[in-house]
């Protein structure tokens, strides 16, 4: 048997987002013995080019990183600021935050789920998936005028505002999608088909989800509790009642149970926030300058665990800025997950990890 | 959470380190000048079930300051290592979250890893000098896709040289 690999990307691997596999096959030619990613085609140095901007310009900057997270890298960004500014926020900014959040993540698992589905060809439900996602896509087109990124947050508060009208809406559209989701999550519980196909596929233990450091669904899809909102809480995480959902699996089944079942929890969540939301400002009324300092911040991205390192020097620009993204973490975690799988599924065990390359690379 | 606390605070005490946490508690920050102490600390961190979060550089006076965020349920531990002679052991062995994020290091700031078991760039093409966080390449030359002329004379040269 000749050794020919098996070349897959960089281009249109489950998304249009590059990763460049080139994989050994077993003897058979069809199962992955082993695999190895080249990266680096989205490459565009965002890290360096922070540097030489305002705190207010890394606002617009940050939101540029990625389209799926959004929300959650100006969000955790702001929180970097705040805290070497020592700026306590408004009560109420603190639970709109949590309103922005929640209603990112439901779209952004929808959108993975929806991914899903098209891999492994099933047109019905993708569409299914998509359509729902499309209520939220609306939601945030009429709360922030835009339907992906939002510009929800600033430094020491936030920039939008819920009515009554807005809150009803979002109410609404929370009853109309909740029985949606459990009957998508019965179809994932039960329906042999579904379950025959992307069960057992691309499994990560509970020991290896350990080592590698993996975040997010990924790392709960194998039992591994690290959900930022639960460990270390922020905005007014503290204040809400919601349950981590975890797996033992570790499959690419259990990655999509953990998706659906939060989103029933982040409906939760919004529900929570929206019936306790407190009157007040919505952001801080003054400017300030931001003093020398250096701090660390987190947030729970919908792909997982969101981390951002921010050094001042009392300038108005940052002297150090760093982020890393959930799936820096996790994407290595795919050496583990592919061999003995078959090469078909490369995408789907790829698409898995809810990839987010652009993030990961900046 | 709290034992956890009781634990850090007797880590920093038996090794003398300079350390406070923030006022909410939830981070920790220590500096040492030591790679060895690293290398100590980092074993005991790994008996402990930490995890590397990410591991930031930057340039100070005579040489670069790193920052390693390891994260202990919940808890940052942030802790500043000095160094002058842009080299710096590899943590990977002991924790395989630390692999990328290595690797990192060298591609932007140029310091060496020791001992880093997969040295391999991440992003940035091998035709690029390393250390090149202020450096200004255009987009299509840092990007290791180049989907251009250029990448195609790159294969046709490969392909001349594998034939022979």
């Amino acid at each position: 048997m000749d050794k020919t690999k098996v070349i897959l990307g960089p281009f249109d691997v489950a998304l249009e987002e590059p990763v460049y596999f080139k994989i050994e096959p077993n003897s058979d030619g069809k199962t992955i013995k082993s695999v190895d990613m080249i990266n680096g085609f989205v490459h565009r140095g965002i890290e360096s080019i922070v540097l030489q901007r305002n705190f207010l310009q890394n606002l617009i900057i940050t939101e540029k990183v990625c389209a799926l997270c959004s929300n959650n890298h100006p969000f955790t960004y702001c929180m970097a600021v705040e805290k070497i500014a020592a700026l306590s926020l408004p009560e109420r900014a603190l639970y709109l935050r949590v309103v922005a959040d929640e209603i990112k993540r439901i779209a952004s698992h929808l959108f993975n789920l929806g991914m899903l589905a098209h891999l492994i060809h099933n047109k019905a439900l993708m569409t299914q998936l998509l359509e729902t996602r499309e209520d939220f896509q609306d939601l945030k087109e009429a709360i922030w005028g835009n339907r992906m990124d939002l510009s929800a947050n600033t430094i020491g508060g936030v920039k939008f505002d819920l009515d009554k009208t807005l809150i009803a809406s979002i109410k609404k559209a929370l009853d109309k999608n909740k029985s949606k989701i459990e009957a998508f999550i019965a179809l994932f519980e039960t329906d042999p088909a579904l379950i025959a196909r992307i069960g057992g596929v691309g499994v990560l233990s509970y020991e290896n989800a350990l080592n590698l450091g993996v975040v997010g669904p990924v790392a709960r899809a194998s039992g591994v509790n690290n959900d930022v909102r639960k460990r270390a809480p922020y905005a007014a995480y503290d204040k809400l009642h919601f349950d981590v959902i975890l797996q033992k699996d570790g499959d690419v089944l259990s990655r999509a149970k953990v998706r659906l079942y939060e989103i029933l929890e982040s409906m939760k969540l919004l529900h929570q926030a929206l019936d306790a939301l407190p009157t007040g400002d919505i952001v801080l009324p003054t400017r300030t300058l931001i003093p020398e300092g250096e701090a660390i911040s987190r947030t729970e991205a919908p792909r997982g665990e969101l981390v951002y390192y921010l050094k001042t020097n009392g300038t108005q620009k940052p002297e150090r800025m760093k982020w890393r993204v959930p799936t820096y973490m996790n994407w290595e975690a795919l050496k583990v997950m592919m061999p003995n799988n078959s090469i078909d599924d490369v995408a789907l065990i790829f698409n898995s990890i809810d990839p987010c390359i652009s993030c990961t690379e900046r | 959470m709290k034992s956890l606390h009781v634990k850090l605070n007797e880590i920093t005490k038996t090794l003398a380190l300079r350390c406070h946490f923030e006022p909410n508690s939830d981070s920790l920050w220590c500096e040492i000048a030591d790679k060895n102490l690293l290398l100590q600390l980092a074993e005991i961190l790994q008996t402990m079930n930490a995890r590397v979060c990410m591991i930031t550089a930057y340039e100070k006076e005579n040489g670069h300051e790193l920052v390693y965020h390891f994260d202990l349920s919940g808890v940052m531990l942030n802790l500043k290592l000095h160094i002058t002679d842009k080299s710096v052991p590899s943590i990977t062995p002991l924790f395989k979250s630390a692999d990328w994020t290595e690797r990192e290091l060298s591609e932007i700031y140029g310091i060496a890893i020791v001992n880093h078991p997969n040295p391999k760039r991440l992003f940035l093409d091998e035709a690029l000098k390393e250390s090149v966080l202020k450096e200004y390449y255009s987009l299509s030359t840092a990007m290791s896709g180049k989907v251009s002329q250029e990448l195609w004379s790159k294969v046709k040269a490969e392909e001349g040289v594998n034939r022979g």
